[in-house]
C-alpha cells in the first residue's frame, strides 16, 4: 500500500473508531459507513498532510481507499 | 444495480441530460446511495415544489450538523450557516411569508431598461470584440454591474462584489471541502461588513436605491437587522450567478445552433426564445427540499425527514410535458418550464434576468453582423449551478 492509502485508511479507522486492519481498502466508502460529512474532514486532512488541493467530486468518483489514493498519486506526480 | 445518479462525474457535469433521461425513464423517484430522493419527472418536481409539506433549509441544517461535529472548526461554519439561515430562499413559512413580502415591497422598480443598456455599452466598450471570454468579460460583469447599481452601491465596487459572489455560490455545491468553507466564511464576513457600511450611509443619506428602500421600510426593525443585511447579500449573489449562467448558456446555444439572428430583435420573439433557452439548459439545475411529514406524491411515499433533490433541468426535458423536449425550439409556447422553480420560492428576479439577457441579445445584434465561437466552452465543475468558466467568441 502507498503512503497515501495508508494515511487515508488510518484516518478512516480513527473516524469510525475501528482498528485499521478492519478497514478494507477496496471496499466502497459508503459501505464502510462514510458519508459526505466525513468526506469534508477527510479531504481536509489529506490536503494538509500532502499539500495538495482535492476536487471534492473525486471522493465519490473514486470511492475506495485504493482507487482514491491512486488518483491522488497521479496528481502528486508531475 | 449501480445507481445512474452520478452528479460528480465530469461527463455528467458537462452534459447531465443523458443521466437525467436514464433516471426519468427507469427510476423517476430514485433513491441515491447517499439516501436522498432524486426527482426527474416534471409532474413530480412541480408537485413537490408546490407542496407545503416539503420545506427548505437542508443546506444550512447540514452545514450546522457538520460544524457541530467538529467543534474546533465550528467558528468557520457558524458564519456561513448564520448567513444562509437569513436568506429568504432558505426560510419556511411563516417567516418566509413576511420576509418575502417585505423584500417585494422594495423590489418593485421595473424601470431598469436604461440601466441595463448603459451597463451593456460600458462593458462592450471595454472588451476586444475580435476575441474575448464571454463568461468572464461579459456574462459575469453585466449582472454584477446591474445589481450594484440597483442596490445603489458605488459602481467601481462591482468587480469586488462579483468576486465575493463567486465564492458564496459554492454554498450550493453538491460536494464541499473545508477549504471552500473557509473561503465562504471570508466572503460572508466581507459581504456583511461591506453592506453594513453602506446601509449606515443610506440611513444617513437616503436615495431611491433598493438598499435605501429596504432600510427605510425597516425603520421599525420589523425584520431583524442582520437578516436585512443577509438578504442584501443574497439578492446580489442570486442576481449575479444565475443571470451570468443564462447569458453564457443562452448565447452559447444560440451561436452554436446558428440561431442568433435578427428575428430576435422582435420583443415578443426574444421573450419566447429566452424562456425556451431557460427550459433547454437552465442555470439552476437542482433545488432541494425535506419532507416535513410523511407525504405521498403521485403514489410514492416520502417519510418524514427524507431529503429530496429536484432536478429542474430534468423536469424541463420531460417528454411527457414538452414535445421534442431535447430540441431547442425558440418559438415554443406555452412553455411552463421550471427554470425559476415554482411555488412559494419561485425566483423573484426572473424578470430582471430575462431583461438583461434580452437587451444584451438585441444590443449585440444591433452592433455586430457576425458573432462566432472561437473555441469550445469550458464548464464550471458544479452541476447545481450550470455555467461556464470560459467561452471565447468573436464579434464583427
Amino acid at each position: 500500500m502507498s503512503s497515501i492509502s495508508e494515511f487515508i485508511r488510518l484516518k478512516i479507522a480513527e473516524t469510525l473508531g475501528l482498528k485499521t486492519e478492519r478497514i478494507n481498502p477496496d471496499e466502497e466508502f459508503m459501505s464502510l459507513g462514510l458519508d459526505s460529512m466525513h468526506a469534508i474532514f477527510l479531504i481536509d486532512e489529506i490536503e494538509k498532510k500532502f499539500g495538495i488541493e482535492i476536487n471534492p467530486h473525486s471522493f465519490w468518483e473514486y470511492p475506495t481507499i485504493n482507487s482514491f489514493a491512486a488518483n491522488l498519486e497521479k496528481q502528486l506526480k508531475p | 444495480m449501480e445507481s445512474p445518479w452520478k452528479p460528480y462525474l465530469r461527463e455528467n457535469i458537462i452534459n447531465p441530460y443523458p443521466m437525467y433521461k436514464t433516471l426519468r425513464e427507469n427510476d423517476p423517484i430514485h433513491q441515491a446511495r447517499s439516501g436522498e430522493w432524486v426527482i426527474t419527472r416534471y409532474e413530480d418536481a412541480r408537485a413537490i415544489l408546490k407542496d407545503s409539506r416539503f420545506i427548505v433549509g437542508n443546506r444550512a441544517a447540514w452545514l450546522e450538523k457538520v460544524g457541530i461535529q467538529h467543534l474546533d472548526k465550528w467558528e468557520s461554519f457558524k458564519v456561513v450557516v448564520e448567513a444562509l439561515k437569513s436568506f429568504v430562499v432558505f426560510k419556511n413559512p411563516p417567516d418566509h411569508t413576511h420576509l418575502r413580502k417585505f423584500i417585494m415591497q422594495a423590489w418593485n422598480d421595473r424601470e431598469i431598461d436604461e440601466i441595463i443598456h448603459e451597463n451593456i455599452d460600458t462593458i462592450l466598450g471595454r472588451i476586444d470584440h475580435r476575441g474575448f471570454n464571454l463568461a468572464t468579460e461579459l456574462a459575469a460583469p453585466l449582472p454584477s454591474l446591474t445589481m450594484t447599481r440597483i442596490l445603489g452601491l458605488p459602481i467601481e465596487d462591482f468587480k469586488y462584489l462579483e468576486s465575493l459572489s463567486h465564492e458564496m455560490i459554492h454554498s450550493l455545491d453538491l460536494y464541499l471541502t473545508f477549504r471552500q468553507i473557509e473561503k465562504m466564511k471570508k466572503a460572508t464576513e466581507d459581504f456583511i461588513g461591506y453592506f453594513e457600511r453602506h446601509a449606515a450611509q443610506k440611513l444617513a443619506k437616503p436615495d431611491d436605491s433598493l438598499l435605501s428602500k429596504l432600510i427605510y421600510l425597516n425603520t421599525d426593525n420589523h425584520v431583524p437587522h442582520h437578516e436585512l443585511i443577509g438578504n442584501c447579500f443574497f439578492l446580489f449573489v442570486a442576481g449575479e450567478e444565475t443571470t451570468a449562467g443564462l447569458i453564457e448558456l443562452g448565447l452559447y446555444h444560440l451561436i452554436n445552433q446558428n440561431l442568433l439572428n435578427n428575428k430576435l430583435s422582435n420583443t415578443r420573439t426574444a421573450s419566447l426564445a429566452t424562456d425556451e433557452l431557460l427550459r433547454y439548459d437552465s442555470p439552476a439545475q437542482i433545488v432541494v427540499r425535506i419532507a416535513k411529514e410523511k407525504s405521498i406524491i403521485n403514489g410514492h411515499t416520502f417519510e418524514k425527514g427524507d431529503p429530496v433533490t429536484i432536478c429542474l433541468g430534468a423536469a424541463n426535458r420531460d417528454p411527457a410535458k414538452f414535445k421534442n423536449a431535447d430540441e431547442l425550439i425558440l418559438h415554443r409556447s406555452p412553455n411552463p418550464h421550471l427554470a425559476f422553480a415554482t411555488g412559494i420560492h419561485r425566483c423573484l428576479g426572473d424578470w430582471l434576468a430575462k431583461r438583461e439577457f434580452e437587451i444584451l441579445v438585441s444590443r449585440l445584434l444591433e452592433k455586430y453582423a457576425n458573432i462566432d465561437l472561437i473555441d469550445e466552452p469550458v464548464w464550471k465543475e458544479n452541476l447545481n449551478m450550470r455555467s461556464l468558466k470560459s467561452l471565447h467568441i468573436t464579434c464583427r
